[in-house]
């Protein structure tokens, strides 16, 4: 039982990466829960300062925290059940070894178990703490708290269960159909870039009209209040740990069980089943008649299937650059209204370019960060190298069908992003098309230092990425500061930009004239895998 | 990359929240009274005369729910109204119950008052022996009382949008019942008409009640009598008695008060036949609110259909004309909103016109344990517009970050537009009560006047950012009413009109390298005498090393520029007004404000100082507005009667906040440095040392400042006394009501900024400007710098206060309702146009 459990622990956490680049992930990952924990606090914290001393608010607000991140762990719980559940290999590998059903789910759960409680206890014990010191509850509270996650599990678990099998089905028919799934994936992602663009267009409104306060209004309070009946499971769970309503206890614990023993029981069906079909042979694909075309458009054809056709790359490359000029556009419009508001204003008024340099940061970061879905050139390729080792094509050829295919597609989204910034008026012309150009020489230059990453990976040798987000973070952000710096200083803002431009050249020159050099040698010296 | 663009994502709104503002209100709390009182008496009751006391029970009633202040606690009073001398009846306070003590037969004015006795109401008491006849209409007077007695109804109704004669319900109730069968008669003035059966009454309590209508068919006194055969004894009561007001027209719900006000196109002599209340006073009592409500106690007001009217300022808007037309695109609408436009004759009737719905930000948020009025985004009373700003102008306080706003007119509850219009007996306020008048920042003037020959008498006007407001308007009568309950000032007055520098116009300047004469555009050239002579102004450059040597040497150069940007208005009054018998009652500043324009050198070139100009240039965004000031036009105001100041403040409460929009002090706090308003604009601790002072037992020194003179630029209007009778004014008046000059506390703003010294020689702006700008401006900024600034801005005439004496006259004590009832008269109602 304990080697199923560890054995799913290396399942869904293990990684390819040296001890170097856990160990670094692992400080990214730490960093990162540390720095969400401490703003959900710090946000957390500063409301029920302010509705303090409204009758019911501070619960209420902890219900509308709770209830959040109830959702996502849901979701999250799904994901992972979906991952633990009915991952191929793993069902391939159990299949041979001489292990019950009843280990395989017990051992399965035992880890959704552990997984769900440690968030819960790094997302929402925090708030638990925060709301007990704020509401002076006695240090019984904070103990029994600690037990907030484990009631929480077989609730959010059993939702989270129930719809694992659907949630796999869909997505298995949706990796069928390439034109529903992209249909599908642009729906969600145009769907999401409008709700983010609804919130922070309303967000940016109160704020830059000094709004802000009428979050905390009476009657926002009172909604709030309102909205803690709709809040389920979390209105129950808190009548059970803050309002110590031992009544709430049983009926919770019933429906939770309930629900969990429902989600399980589809959870063991699918999951059977599942292993079964897994078993039979797959059907053999249908032959398709042989087209001879030339070798470049062979390979371009290649490439653009592999973004195109390839789930992982619709999500983080191929939709995003659809709805970036959307993205783009909202977000630099809210900043602009953000810098020409409150007191923010004053600094705009002593600094008369920021508001310029601040846009081009964002078309820079945009541009560099969405085509980073596309950037690992060799990566993608696994097993194929050999043959594109030993094809008779020169490697000049493919290295640069290989990356400029994701390069144009980002220039062309880059193009209709800047368009539709000037064409909205959110942006100046000028801005505009220095945006363009920067971005531009910044993009050509961060996709051939990823190549040279990517050439460089070799056995027992990850990629490292530390000179590609050098290119794609830092030399934006030293632009825009040294940019901003000589707008204080009354340096024009024309020559300002150009400045930055020749400062973007001259640090990706070297490296672009150095990287095109070895590029033969480094290919050749590229592994493949058998 | 997913969670790098998640971040990039997440960076707008970290960014924006940077971007909030921390307003920094000033709390002076006062004390809340009672709203109404609340009883379940009939306007006319009939008592039994009897050896047993009537108890005598009411409530005091507080719209908002606040806790009330000291003195409002309920007392009764009662005098007689027929013409005997001995008490019908006498009121009894028995362990904290009151009770009333019937004497003998007559008739009796029941008044219930709170202690202060600014709150009270008053029902008619029969007290009979033998029997009474009760003859009152059915629709219930006011819960605030009258000032004026007289019951006016209109000559007309308003029925399906057309005026009819009018007609209004009664009710006569003969007590015992027996008196039904006595044969009553009605009888009535010719003027009326009415239509009441002693048939088909009914019986109870005693008493036989009927219901009838009376028809108005002429204006003019109108009676109604009820008698009976019984003649061999006395039955008390059978009278009525109104005002028909000729052409007036009776309101008696919204749709009629905009009928007559803002959707007519010259106006119907509005009667008030009911109060347009809060909606929370609405919840509490059911009495009409003002305005249309759309659901969850929020309200919709435009004026596409007409529960709104908006007109041009008539002020000076010659900067937001610049800035118009500069900046196209993000222009500021010079407009004022007002809630009910009047333009005939106004009976208030005791009634109330509570502009809360419209006027008082319809959010609030708590910052510790204090809930805090907020603007929401469909408020549209937000602030006076401005006059003047340094920074991007806004018609909003608040929604937009300025560095110094000045501001223009104010949005308006009571617009009084036209010649020869009377309001009466009308109690108005912008707003339920407030213990903070920082709360009253954007609730606007409550009555503003402009138009000539105007009388506002019997009323009760409060809770405003200026409670009265009266520009270019000659001839204005405010009789007999009660002002209270300003943020800024409870009358303000001047002139709309104004004249600017005169450009061709040859001066004499002293420089200390000799005279200079040119023209005042010739001498406000940059690196010109008057540049150096600004900057070393501004930079305390005053001594034996630099080229003025003495403070009396640059002081007499300032006031040849500010006489040069001045023009002599004195006599050319271009408003007038008669306080007479009034009751001025807590104001933030002061009772009564003679204004005049900010008219400092910058407004007329914003080229100089250079060192200013290069430094506001930034926040102006280039937008350097020219000779949009000048002088305006005086005006005056003469006090006569018993009129009366009780309007008592410590220094410390006395709030010049809400005079201008300043983001100074929000500005200095992102460098870590604290300012106030006081700081900035600093006439509190400039009065101090002039000011006469009441010290209470408790050794607490208190101001009663009655009149203040407000403005940069020369102020030449004039306050005079004639027929004063209450005068506790400090100060001699003379007989022709001509109060000493030395009695007028002049502030003189450039001898106390002359004195401050040099600070510090970076100082504030040296932080927050970048060098090259403070190189630029070449004069060494610190904090004293800053505050010189504001007067090359507002100009340096001198404030001038008048004071009441120091000796407590009416300290501690509230405006009598009674002593207005007293003292009240009827409307002539015959007006002849």
């Amino acid at each position: 039982m304990l080697n199923l459990i560890i054995k799913d622990f290396k399942t869904m956490l293990g990684s390819k990466q040296n001890l170097y680049q856990r160990v670094a992930t692992a400080i990214f990952t730490l960093v990162f829960f540390c720095a969400f924990i401490i703003v959900e606090l710090f946000l957390f914290r500063t409301i029920l300062k302010q509705i303090g001393n409204i009758n019911g608010a501070k619960e209420s607000f902890l219900t509308v925290f709770l209830f959040v991140t109830t959702i996502i762990l849901t979701i999250s719980g799904l994901f992972n059940a979906k991952r633990l559940f009915f991952d191929n290999k793993d069902i391939e590998q159990l299949s041979y070894r001489p292990v019950s059903n009843t280990q395989i789910i017990v051992s399965k759960l035992a880890y959704l178990f552990f997984i769900h409680c440690l968030a819960s206890l790094i997302f929402e014990y925090p708030l638990l703490v925060a709301y007990g010191q704020l509401a002076n509850r006695a240090p019984i509270f904070f103990f029994k708290c600690i037990f907030y996650p484990v009631a929480t599990f077989f609730f959010q678990m059993g939702i989270g269960l129930m719809l694992v099998y659907p949630v796999w089905l869909l997505i298995k028919f949706l990796k069928k159909h390439f034109l529903i799934e992209l249909g599908f994936s642009l729906v969600i992602i145009f769907g999401l870039a409008l709700c983010y663009s609804y919130v922070l267009d309303v967000f940016i409104k109160l704020v830059s009209k000094n709004g802000l306060v009428l979050l905390f209004s009476e009657e926002a309070i009172a909604k709030v209040i309102s909205f803690r009946r709709f809040a389920v499971p979390v209105n129950f769970l808190l009548d059970i740990f803050v309002n110590n309503s031992k009544l709430s206890f049983l009926p919770f614990f019933a429906v939770s069980l309930g629900i969990f023993g429902m989600g399980l029981s589809v959870a063991i069906y699918a999951y059977n089943y599942v292993r079964n079909i897994s078993l039979t042979p797959a059907k053999t694909h249908k032959k398709r008649a042989y087209k001879p075309v030339s070798v470049k458009k062979a390979l371009i054809k290649k490439e653009l299937a592999l973004i195109t056709k390839n789930s992982n790359y619709i999500f983080s490359f191929t939709g995003l650059l659809i709805v970036q000029p959307l993205l783009l556009t909202f977000v630099i419009r809210s900043m602009n209204a953000s810098l020409t508001a409150g007191t923010l204003q004053y600094f705009t008024a002593l600094i008369p370019g920021l508001t310029s340099y601040v846009d081009l940061l964002f078309i820079m970061l945009f541009t560099v960060i969405i085509n980073q879905g596309a950037n690992n050139y060799i990566t993608m390729e696994k097993r194929t190298i050999k043959q594109m080792k030993t094809m008779p094509v020169k490697f000049s050829t493919q290295l640069f069908i290989k990356v400029s295919i994701p390069f144009i597609m980002s220039m062309i989204s880059l193009l209709v992003s800047v368009i539709a910034l000037m064409a909205s008026k959110t942006v100046p012309f000028t801005t505009g098309l220095f945006g363009f150009i920067i971005s531009a020489c910044l993009l050509f230059i961060f996709d051939v230092v990823s190549l040279w990453e990517e050439l460089s990976i070799r056995h027992l040798r990850a990629r490292s990425t530390t000179f590609s987000s050098l290119i794609s973070y830092l030399l934006p952000f030293v632009f825009a500061v040294s940019a901003i710096i000589l707008s204080y200083l009354k340096v024009p803002n024309v020559l300002t930009i150009l400045g930055g431009l020749l400062m973007i050249v001259l640090v990706g020159i070297a490296p672009v004239i150095v990287i095109f050099k070895n590029s033969g040698k480094l290919f050749l010296d590229l592994e493949a895998i058998n | 990359m997913k969670k790098n663009l998640i971040i990039l994502l997440l960076i707008p709104f970290l960014i924006s929240t940077l971007t909030i503002v921390t307003v920094n209100l000033t709390y002076n709390t006062v004390d809340v009274d009672i709203s109404y009182i609340d009883w379940d008496y009939d306007d006319i009751e009939a008592f039994k005369l009897t050896d047993t006391p009537y108890p005598l029970t009411a409530r005091g009633v507080n719209n908002r729910h606040v806790d009330v202040g000291k003195g409002n606690e309920l007392t009764w009073t009662v005098s007689n109204t027929d013409d005997q001398q001995e008490p019908n009846a006498r009121v009894i306070n028995k362990d904290g119950k009151f009770y009333l003590e019937t004497i003998k037969d007559g008739q009796v004015e029941v008044t219930c008052s709170n202690l202060k006795g600014n709150v009270s109401r008053s029902f008619t008491l029969i007290v009979y022996t033998n029997g009474a006849i009760i003859i009152t209409s059915r629709n219930p007077q006011s819960a605030y009382g009258k000032v004026d007695k007289t019951q006016y109804y209109g000559q007309f109704d308003i029925i399906n949008g057309q005026k009819q004669n009018a007609s209004f319900d009664i009710m006569v109730r003969l007590i015992p019942e027996s008196l039904s069968t006595a044969n009553p008669q009605i009888t009535c003035s010719d003027n009326i008409s009415v239509n009441l059966s002693f048939d088909n009454g009914e019986k109870s309590g005693g008493g036989y009640t009927t219901y009838g209508t009376v028809s108005i068919n002429n204006p003019g006194q109108s009676q109604i009598a009820v008698s009976t055969d019984i003649v061999d004894m006395q039955i008390e009561g059978g009278n009525y008695a109104f005002t028909a007001v000729k052409d007036g027209v009776n309101v008696y719900d919204y749709e009629q008060l905009l009928y007559c006000t803002n959707r007519s196109q010259s106006g119907e002599i509005v009667v008030l036949q009911t109060s347009f209340e809060s909606y929370n006073t609405y919840l509490n009592s059911g009495t009409p609110y003002f305005g249309y409500a759309n659901g969850g106690g929020k309200f919709d007001f435009n004026t596409q259909n007409g529960s709104i009217y908006s007109f041009t300022t008539k002020y000076n808007h010659e900067y937001l004309n610049q800035w118009n037309e500069a900046r196209p695109d993000n222009q500021v609408q010079p407009n004022v909103l007002a809630g009910l436009r009047v333009q005939k004759d106004f009976y208030g009737n005791g009634y109330q016109i509570n502009f809360h719905n419209l006027a008082y930000p319809s959010s609030t948020r708590v910052e510790g344990d204090v809930t805090i009025p907020t603007l929401s985004s469909t408020d549209l009373f937000r602030g006076p517009l401005p006059f003047y700003t340094v920074g991007t102008p806004s018609a909003s306080s608040g929604d937009s970050l300025n560095i110094v706003t000045a501001y223009g007119q104010d949005n308006i509850g009571l617009y009084i537009d036209g010649d020869n219009i009377t309001v009466n007996d009308l109690k108005v306020q912008n707003c339920d009560d407030v213990n903070v008048f920082a709360f009253l920042d954007t609730v606007g003037t409550v009555v503003e006047v402009d138009g000539d020959n105007v009388t506002l008498k019997n009323m009760r006007m409060s809770n405003g950012k200026n409670v009265l407001r009266s520009f270019s308007s000659q001839n204005l009568v405010v009789e007999n009413s009660m002002l209270s309950n300003a943020r800024n000032f409870l009358f303000i007055t001047g002139a709309n009109e104004y004249v600017v520098a005169d450009p061709v116009k040859n001066y004499n300047f002293s420089t200390p390298n000799g005279g200079v004469n040119g023209t005042i555009g010739e001498f406000l050239r940059a690196e010109s005498v008057a540049n150096n002579t600004l900057n070393d102004y501004l930079n305390g450059k005053i001594g034996s090393e630099y080229d003025y040597k003495t403070k009396d040497q640059i002081k007499t150069v300032l006031n040849q520029l500010q006489t040069a940007l001045s023009k002599d208005l004195t006599g050319q009054y271009m408003g007038s007004t008669q306080i007479v018998d009034c009751m001025f009652y807590r104001s933030g500043i002061a009772s009564v404000a003679f204004e005049s324009l900010f008219n400092g050198p910058f407004l007329y070139s914003s080229q100089l100082p250079t060192s200013i100009a290069t430094f506001l240039q930034i926040f102006n965004k280039n937008f350097m507005p020219s000779r949009i000031s000048g002088t305006s036009y005086p005006v005056t105001v003469n006090v006569s009667g018993n009129t009366k100041f009780y309007d008592y403040k410590t220094l410390d409460n006395l709030d010049v906040s809400g005079l201008i929009d300043e983001n100074i002090s929000t500005l200095a706090q992102i460098i870590g440095k604290n300012y106030t308003i006081d700081q900035i604009f600093p006439i509190k601790s400039i009065i101090q040392a002039d000011a006469v002072y009441y010290q209470d037992e408790q050794g607490d020194r208190y101001i009663n400042l009655p009149f203040a003179y407000y403005g940069g630029g020369q102020n030449c209007s004039t306050l005079t006394f004639d027929g004063y009778t209450d005068n506790h004014i400090n100060g001699r008046i003379n007989e022709n009501g001509i109060l000493d000059e030395d009695a007028v506390k002049r502030v003189d703003l450039l001898d106390n900024y002359l004195d401050l010294p040099v600070v510090d020689p970076v100082g504030f702006l040296g932080q927050i400007l970048p060098p090259d700008v403070v190189e630029s401006m070449g004069i060494e900024v610190d904090e004293n710098t800053l505050i010189k600034t504001v007067t090359i801005v507002t100009g340096y005439e001198p404030f001038k206060f008048v004071f009441n004496k120091g000796d407590g006259y009416l300290f501690n004590e509230s405006p009598k309702i009674e002593e207005l009832q007293a003292n009240a008269t009827p409307v002539n109602i015959v007006r002849e146009a």
